[in-house]
This record gives C-alpha cells, sequence and structure tokens, in this order.
C-alpha cells in the first residue's frame, strides 16, 4: 500500500477498501492531531476530534470531489469538527470558560529548554492563544503554526483572501495586546 | 498613513504578501518611527516564538485505534471517553513508562478508581471513572474490590526502586489489569475487551497471571 498514489489510496479507500482507509488515517493521522491539539488547546479533545474527522472521512470519502486537494478538503474537516467541539463543549457547559482558558497551558514543550527566554515566550503565546475568539484563534494556527497560504486558508475556510488577510491582522494585533498586557502583569 | 495602516502593512510583510509599493513605504516609515520600529520587532518577535513552537505529536498508536474504531463502526456514547482517556492522562499519574499494551491498559485501569474521587485539578480522571461505572456496571462489591486493588498496586509503585524500573512497572501494572479482569464476569471482561481492542489471547494471557498470583 506504501508504493501507491495518494490518489490511488483514496481512490481505494472511497470504494471501501479498509487497509487503504487505514493507510490513510495513518498517514495523516499526525497532521490533524497538530491542528486540533493547536486549536482546542488539549491534547484529550484533539484525540476525540481527530477520531470525529476520520469518521466523517469514512463516510463522505465516496462523495468526495476532487475540486479541492484532499489535504485541504481534510483541513476544513478538521477546523470544522474543532470549531463544532468548542460549540459544543460551551453548550454543554462542560468545559467553563476557565477551562477553555486553563487546557492550553498543557505544556508540550517538556523537553529541557535551556533557552529559558523562548520558553517562557512560547508559554505566553499559548496563554494568550487561549484567550482569543475562536476564529482568530484557528486563522493563527492554520498561518503561523501550519504555515499555509493566504490561499490555501482561504480555500479552507471558504472565505476570501481579503478575509484572511484581513482576520490574520486582527487575530495579530489581538495577540499582541494580550501578550503586552500579560508582560505588564508580570 | 496611519498607525493601524502601517501595522497592516507589517503583518502583510510578514507574510509575504505585501506589495513592493508598500514594502518600500514601510520600511521607510520604520527607519524613521522607533514606535514603529519597535512594533516591527515586536512582530517579527511573535512570529519567531510562534516558529519555535514543536509540532505536538499524537500518541503512540492513535491511528490505529482509530482506524480500527472506524471500520468497526460509529462510536457508543461510552466508547469516546475511554478510547481517548488512555494516553492522555499517563503525565497526570506521573507513569511516564508506558511499554506493552498490558502496560498502558492496567495503568489506565489503575487511574479509574471509582471511589477514590477524582484528584484536585484532575477532570480527566473523573471522567474515566464515570466511563469505567457506565461501561462495566459494576456491582458494589466489584466496585470495593477493584478500588482496593488499585489502591494496593498504587502503593507498590510508589514504593518501587532500583533497577529495571520500567520492566517492573509494567509488571505491576499487567498484575493489576490481571487482578481486575478476575473481578468481572464474562460479558464485563468481553466489554472490555472489546472496547480496549484487547485479543482473546491476551485475555487469556491476563486471567492465567491473575491465577497465579
Amino acid at each position: 500500500m506504501s508504493g501507491l498514489s495518494e490518489d490511488e489510496i483514496l481512490a481505494r479507500a472511497g470504494s471501501g477498501d479498509k487497509e487503504a482507509f487505514a493507510t490513510l488515517v495513518e498517514r495523516y493521522t499526525p497532521r490533524v492531531f497538530a491542528i486540533a491539539r493547536n486549536v482546542l488547546g488539549s491534547a484529550v479533545d484533539a484525540e476525540d476530534v481527530t477520531q470525529d474527522v476520520f469518521f466523517k472521512v469514512y463516510r463522505k470519502l465516496g462523495s468526495f470531489e476532487k475540486r479541492a486537494a484532499f489535504s485541504t478538503w481534510l483541513y476544513r474537516v478538521t477546523i470544522n469538527a474543532s470549531t463544532d467541539f468548542i460549540k459544543k463543549r460551551r453548550q454543554e457547559k462542560a468545559a467553563s470558560m476557565e477551562d477553555m482558558g486553563r487546557l492550553p497551558l498543557e505544556d508540550p514543550d517538556a523537553s529541557p529548554e535551556t533557552h529559558l527566554g523562548r520558553k517562557d515566550l512560547r508559554r505566553q503565546i499559548r496563554s494568550a492563544m487561549a484567550e482569543l475568539p475562536e476564529k482568530f484563534r484557528t486563522i493563527l494556527v492554520l498561518r503561523e503554526l501550519e504555515e499555509l497560504s493566504y490561499g490555501e486558508i482561504a480555500e479552507i475556510l471558504q472565505v476570501s483572501k481579503g478575509t484572511v488577510e484581513s482576520r490574520i491582522f486582527r487575530a495579530r494585533a489581538r495577540l499582541r495586546e494580550r501578550l503586552e498586557r500579560a508582560l505588564k502583569e508580570d | 498613513m496611519d498607525a493601524n495602516e502601517l501595522r497592516r502593512l507589517i503583518s502583510l510583510e510578514l507574510d509575504g504578501e505585501i506589495s513592493p509599493e508598500d514594502e518600500a513605504v514601510l520600511m521607510d516609515e520604520v527607519s524613521r518611527d522607533p514606535a514603529l520600529a519597535e512594533e516591527y520587532r515586536a512582530w517579527h518577535a511573535l512570529r519567531r516564538g510562534f516558529r519555535s513552537f514543536e509540532k505536538p505529536s499524537p500518541p503512540a498508536g492513535l491511528a490505529d485505534r482509530i482506524a480500527r474504531r472506524v471500520l468497526e463502526g460509529p462510536p457508543a456514547a461510552g466508547k469516546r471517553m475511554l478510547f481517548r482517556s488512555l494516553p492522555a492522562f499517563r503525565m497526570a499519574a506521573g507513569f511516564l513508562l508506558i511499554l506493552s499494551i498490558g502496560g498502558v491498559i492496567g495503568w489506565y485501569l489503575g487511574q479509574g478508581d471509582v471511589a477514590a474521587g477524582p484528584r484536585d485539578g484532575d477532570q480527566g480522571e473523573a471522567r474515566i471513572e464515570r466511563s469505567i461505572q457506565e461501561l462495566l456496571h459494576l456491582d458494589g462489591k466489584q466496585l470495593r474490590e477493584w478500588t482496593r486493588i488499585g489502591q494496593e498496586t498504587q502503593r507498590e509503585l510508589d514504593a518501587l526502586g532500583g533497577g529495571n524500573l520500567a520492566e517492573r512497572r509494567e509488571e505491576l501494572q499487567d498484575l493489576m489489569l490481571a487482578r481486575r479482569l478476575h473481578l468481572l464476569d464474562e460479558t464485563q471482561r468481553r466489554t472490555l475487551m472489546n472496547h480496549m481492542g484487547l485479543s482473546r489471547e491476551e485475555m487469556d494471557r491476563l486471567l492465567r497471571l491473575s491465577r497465579g498470583r
């Protein structure tokens, strides 16, 4: 299966080949998990969302039209699933606002860090990100962490490039404000 | 050009989306205005901060578990918690060395002391407790015994020292799972087996282990 192209794997998986689907899951789980983890701020929730994403992919793969790249479509499904997850959590009040702020402080930088300043900056960025509205956090994850272009982000979020540009700018400005405030409080 | 417009240009410049004309304007302003220069440096520092993030890695085996679950069919309401909770609370428990499937499950079940109550700040454990109760429908006697085995194992784990720590932890965790499996009736065992993806052979091995204790 590893010798097959992505198109061939997609075609096989779409027609019900379980091995092909498992290969897709294997190949894309790291990316889906990373996005969900960064948007949600919690590894536990990211696991749930990753699972949901692949349930959706499995159901919809047969009808997947190649108007967009599979990876773009998968990003979109992941962002939507993460957003739905946040909304659901809010509705259920299973996660209070306090939780939503606290969870991203899970520190994935577990390795010894000699450059304390940089680690502090990362921590502060994570903390400030957690306080941003979800749409700002999402767009910063796509741009800053996934390093996607404006065009790719526009396609994933199904908005214009102008909206992407403006939203990224506002998200950064908001993030910087929060960081400045945090630094003053420190 | 006002300050906000200049900040917008910094954002575009960061992303390589700025036009040459706007870039020239921006750089000129930055060279003349110390406050803007400071702003410019701050936005670039933010970018460096982001780029220093390490990409989060999924827990080991996540892709396999997802593929298996998806191909088995949609999850029942109670399945999600167990599925997701397994790797996520390792760190909280302080068990840093997770080796075999048995070890992982043993640890996982060890955190589900249904009568122990959640630790401060660890809502995950409370979720696991509820999940286990819902999943296995433990009766009062099973619940007490389940808890006792967990506490006993925890004490043994806390007392561990010397060499081969990882291996001995794993053994203890396997043993805990084995003893807990022994409490369950066949239906409960099958339920657990399905949820955790344990093979019949693995289950039998663990049951033999529990009889040997």
